[in-house]
């Protein structure tokens, strides 16, 4: 009998500490979100860094590196404080560079660097950089194109967005639309028409909460065609 | 010696926390299942991933929580006393120890493949094929069959290593420091390769690690998990060649354990 009254203590000491914990929780002001980021000291200690952590899965080291970018975008768009904002975007894109670096075939690594890296934070020429190198070790025409478009579109580099263009559609699988794209890109004919519909299509592929620099361009894109419409 | 080898069976399956390691592939699955769905795209990779990570994390707990206490025990508890009154001689108790463990270990591996493959068809009924394209059922089981390689050569150090050890905490510090020197010797190798990683390494440390590059195999177990999680087949040679290395340790391993445990005043 006293075996059986000590059980049944057991869950009622368990709901109490529940509800204490929760209303310690209500009493307390909520936290403010404090930025760490990672001690930075060289590009090459971190690779070796990196590698010696993740040792014989450098696949897993390059999840936990997306893992990190996830994260540390999500500080950078909830963050109001300008100081913080500039040590956040670097360390963002170190996490880029350690996932590509440990596993340079990860496509998720591409596909944020597009939406985050060049969008989101503004660092077009480190994600043209990312993509080019990417674009050498896959045989995808995604990352090339992705890569052109921005030389294009952000940096104005019309020779660089031609030849990463060109190098597209020498990988397997091409879409009619590369050659079209590459064509209007050598005539420089590509126009804001074209950037605006190819942005919404990219906006459509990622997930709501990284859209929201690809969203901005478009609407910068759109009030330069109406000014240019207006004009005319 | 067959009799040594079932008796080390049977007394490593009657662990409890074997059983309990026999069941942790399921729980473990089912958390690479969730950090699979973290990610946007390539699922398929991450998933391999995930599992070759539980592989790892498996052989490790083997490793060290099953076969090092298992040798340490033989030496602490002085039960090699009690083995060698059978009519069998040194070198016969040093290998059927060995390989009543590996077949342990075996059964642990083989349990992991099943989980692995059950929970790779299970991701068809919660991800759509295009995200999950790289990810096959045999290439998983090759990296775990290749990851399950490397872990029987680190059993033949743990066994080296009790030949000539004097108590279980020299049996466990040593194994524990070649296990990390496994884990990360291979990877600064390659890393060292990196234009960015060579500069920040003084000259003379580098042109060491570049001799050991020279000399040892390139193809680390590291390379072999990125190319199988990205659905890449690995050729005829490849695997043959990872496993002649894998073996070479073992044997090699294996017969120095046995010089010394001959010569070893018990």
């Amino acid at each position: 009998m006293k075996r059986i009254s000590q059980w049944a203590m057991l869950p009622v000491l368990l709901a109490v500490a529940i509800i204490s914990l929760a209303i310690a929780r209500q009493a307390q002001p909520p936290a403010e979100t404090s930025i760490i980021v990672k001690p930075y000291t060289s590009t090459g200690y971190d690779k070796l860094i990196r590698s010696m952590q993740a040792g014989m899965l450098p696949g897993l080291g390059a999840d936990l590196a997306t893992l990190e970018i996830f994260s540390g975008f999500y500080q950078f768009t909830h963050n109001s404080k300008e100081l913080s904002q500039q040590p956040l975007r670097e360390s963002i894109y170190r996490s880029f560079v350690i996932s590509q670096f440990l596993d340079p075939q990860f496509l998720d690594t591409y596909r944020l660097t597009e939406g985050i890296l060049a969008y989101g934070l503004n660092m077009p020429e480190q994600a043209v950089e990312l993509l080019e190198r990417g674009s050498q070790q896959l045989d995808h025409w995604e990352t090339p194109f992705m890569a052109s478009f921005i030389a294009y579109d952000q940096l104005h580099d019309l020779d660089r967005a031609i030849a990463l263009a060109q190098l597209a559609g020498e990988k397997s699988d091409v879409p009619p639309l590369i050659i079209g794209y590459t064509a209007r890109l050598i005539n420089n004919t590509l126009g804001t028409d074209f950037a605006i519909k190819y942005l919404e299509e990219r906006k459509r592929r990622l997930h709501k909460g990284y859209q929201q620099g690809i969203e901005k361009r478009i609407i910068k894109l759109k009030e330069t065609q109406n000014a240019i419409t207006s004009k005319s | 010696m067959k009799q040594l080898i079932f008796f080390t069976l049977q007394e490593v399956i009657n662990a409890r926390l074997f059983r309990l390691m026999l069941l942790a592939p399921m729980v473990l699955s089912l958390l690479a299942l969730t950090f699979t769905g973290l990610f946007m795209l390539d699922l398929g990779k991450v998933f391999v991933d995930s599992m070759f990570t539980t592989a790892h994390i498996l052989c490790f707990a083997f490793l060290m929580f099953m076969t090092v206490p298992f040798l340490a025990r033989d030496i602490e508890a002085r039960f090699t006393y009690v083995l060698l009154t059978l009519p069998i001689n040194r070198n016969q108790y040093l290998i059927g120890r060995f390989l009543g463990l590996t077949m342990a270990f075996l059964l642990l591996i083989s349990a992991l493949a099943v989980v692995s493959v059950l929970s790779l068809e299970l991701t068809q009924f919660i991800w759509d094929d295009l995200y999950m394209a790289s990810a096959n059922a045999g290439n998983i089981i090759l990296g775990i069959a290749l990851i399950s390689c490397q872990y029987l050569s680190l059993m033949a150090v743990a066994l080296f290593v009790f030949s000539w050890a004097t108590g279980p905490a020299e049996v466990l510090s040593f194994t524990f420091l070649i296990w990390l020197l496994s884990w990360i010797f291979p990877p600064v190798l390659t890393a060292m390769q990196d234009a960015d990683v060579a500069e920040t390494v003084p000259p003379l440390l580098q042109a060491f690690l570049e001799g050991c590059y020279q000399l040892l195999p390139h193809l680390t177990g590291g390379d072999i998990a990125n190319r199988l999680a990205h659905g890449a087949s690995l050729s005829g040679s490849d695997i043959s060649l990872y496993i002649a290395e894998h073996t070479a340790y073992t044997v090699i391993l294996l017969i120095l354990s046995t010089l010394l445990f001959r010569r070893r005043n018990l």
